[in-house]
This record gives structure tokens, sequence and C-alpha cells, in this order.
């Protein structure tokens, strides 16, 4: 495997890593919460000779908040089944509302260390593309971090997708103050996202703050 | 006999209301705080014998709020809260003067055995201190 092969691999192998400790992070949290819960309820019924009504509502609410967790911690599963299949083929057919958005998802907790959100605005019509959905995420991811790691706390990422003759883009927009990064503390260079893009004949570009990268729809 | 006074620190909001009301059932005096500023404001009101700590928060982390609370009083003994993985900033938060730690999801009978031996420890500094 030659040098620029070798680094996009190390590359993505970090970028999975860190979705997965983040994943397993959030859903550690998920568990906790469900586990102290039920223990909760078996400690009311067992401190209680006889249950009055408030403590019948009071369980009632504790079993209705295990399940609205339980819910959402599957929800949050389906996103990472989502992202490994992403990985299933070289190119395929997807959404790329849907990619981005995952991937949104996915690193909330990484950017929530800094209470920084990642808003999106997406067009509103489904953006059909083909090509390869596990690298236009690590792309994204890649400038995300970045993005997250020179972002004061309390900023804003903003996520936009569109369409044009040229392809489909997504800009990733900072909003707030930077430190600013030398180009030896960004995990990704600019020009191995740049070759990443030319591999799928699209472009990655700095307009400014922003940052668009462009594939063609097919 | 005086409950143990918790203070029990996790931006997850659920989870330590939760956990503080199956610790208060057991007779401890609890209270819960999401984030520094909470944290901090609640151990200054009223000094907490032991800090139960989630080790990653937004904002100020664990570690930081850990190193704060033993400049305001290092007889505060601090619990920290944390998840599979997080080696490092368990041992650096052991160097930076914690009791104890404990994973999460918790067992609720070894947090209260770790509560209860980080009091023992807290009451025999401020013992000491006060020589």
């Amino acid at each position: 495997m030659d040098s620029a092969g070798e680094e996009l691999r190390i590359m993505q192998m970090q970028f999975i890593g860190r979705i997965i400790a983040s994943f397993t992070h959030e859903v550690k949290n998920h568990l906790a919460f469900i586990k102290e819960s039920a223990g909760l309820v078996g400690d009311l019924m067992a401190s209680r000779e006889h249950l009055d009504v408030k403590d019948v509502h009071h369980t009632v609410d504790i079993m209705q908040s295990i399940e609205d967790q339980v819910r959402k911690s599957s929800e949050f599963c389906s996103y990472l089944n989502r992202f490994a299949h992403r990985m299933d083929c070289l190119k395929t057919t997807f959404d790329m509302n849907e990619c981005v958005d995952d991937l949104r998802v996915l690193m909330h907790r990484i950017a929530n260390q800094k209470r920084i959100v990642i808003g999106k605005a997406f067009e509103s019509d489904r953006l059909q593309i083909h090509s390869s959905p596990a690298l236009l995420q690590l792309m994204v991811f890649c400038v995300l971090e970045e993005m997250i790691n020179r972002l004061a706390m309390n900023s804003r990422i903003g996520l936009k997708t569109l369409s044009s003759k040229e392809g489909i883009s997504v800009v990733i927009s900072p909003e707030g103050e930077e430190t600013p990064q030398s180009e030896a503390e960004r995990r990704c260079s600019i020009p191995f996202l740049q070759n990443i893009a030319r591999r799928l004949e699209g472009a990655f570009e700095e307009k400014g703050k922003d940052v668009v990268i462009t594939l063609p729809r097919s | 006999m005086t409950r143990t006074k918790v203070l029990l620190v996790d931006d997850e909001v659920e989870f330590a209301s939760a956990l503080a009301e199956r610790l208060q059932l057991r007779n401890f005096d609890v209270r819960a705080a999401s984030n520094a500023l909470e944290a901090l404001a609640s151990i200054n009101s009223d000094t907490p014998d032991v800090v139960v700590l989630d080790l990653k928060m937004p904002g100020m982390g664990g570690i930081e709020i850990l190193k704060t609370i033993k400049k305001i009083d290092r007889t505060i003994e601090v619990i920290l809260l944390t998840g599979h993985g997080d080696r490092e900033s368990v041992q650096e938060g052991m160097q930076s003067g914690a009791a104890e730690y404990i994973m999460k999801p918790i067992d609720i009978e070894e947090l209260i055995s770790k509560i209860n031996s980080a009091k023992v420890k807290g009451d025999k500094n401020r013992a000491e201190s006060r020589r």
C-alpha cells in the first residue's frame, strides 16, 4: 500500500475509533440511567409497607422514563448501525442529507464537551448521490473535529446541504470565537482532504471560514 | 446520628436525580449539581462530606472541578464516576486527590461502601487538621 493509501487507512481507523468511543460513552450513560431508575423502583417498593397514590404515580413516571430512555437508546443504535453499513460498499447511492445528519448526531457528544451545537439547514428535497458515503463522512468529520477544537465554548457550527449544477455540496460554517490552529495541530491536513475529494471527482474548498465539499451526483 | 452529606455532580440530570433519590432512601443527605458552577456554589453554601463527581462533563471537566474542590477544602473527599476506558483520566484524578472511583453503570451498594469509607477518611483528616 502506498503512503497516501496508508494515511487514508490510518485516518479512517482513527475516525471510526472516535465515533465508537463517543457512542459507547453515550450508551453507557443511557444504561446507567436505566439501571438507576429500575433500582429506584425496587427501592420504593421495598421501603414502603403500603404504596399510596403518590407512590404509585411516581413509580409509573419512573417506568415511563425507563421506556422513553430505551426508545432513545434504540434510536441511537440505529444511527451507529447506519454508520457501520455506510462502509459496506466503496460506492453506493445514498441520500446526502441523511448521511451528513447521521454523522451530526453521532458527533453530538464530542461537540457537547465544549457545549458546541452542530445545527443543520438541509435542502428539503432528498439529495440522491452515487459516491462513497464513508469517505464523505470522513471528510466532514475531519472538518467538524478541527472546528470544534479551535472554537470557543458555547459556539455553533452550521451544516448546510445544497444542490447545484456542479453537484451536491455540504457547507460547514463555524460561528464563534476561534483559537487559530497550526497545520501541524490538525488531524487531517487540507491536501489530504483535497485528495479524498479528488478521488471522488469532487472538490474540497475553503471559502473564508467556511468549508465546502462538493461531490458530483454520479 | 447526623446523615452523611453527599453532593452528586453529573450533567446527566435524570441519572443524577434517580441516584440521589436512591441514596436519600438510604438515609444520605443528597444534593445534585449538573455543572461546575452549580457544584461550587453548592459546596460554598453547604459543605458536603463527599462529592460524587462525573469525570467527563461539558465545559469545566471533572479533573478541574476536583482540583478546585481540593483548593476550597482538602478534607472534602471526592469519588470519581467514570465510563470504561477513561483509565488515564482516572489515574490523573487519583493523583489529584480523589479518594476512589466507580464505573458507570454503578452498583449502588459498592457506591455506598465507597461513600462511607470516604466519609471516615474525611472525618479523620478534619480531626487532624484541627489539632
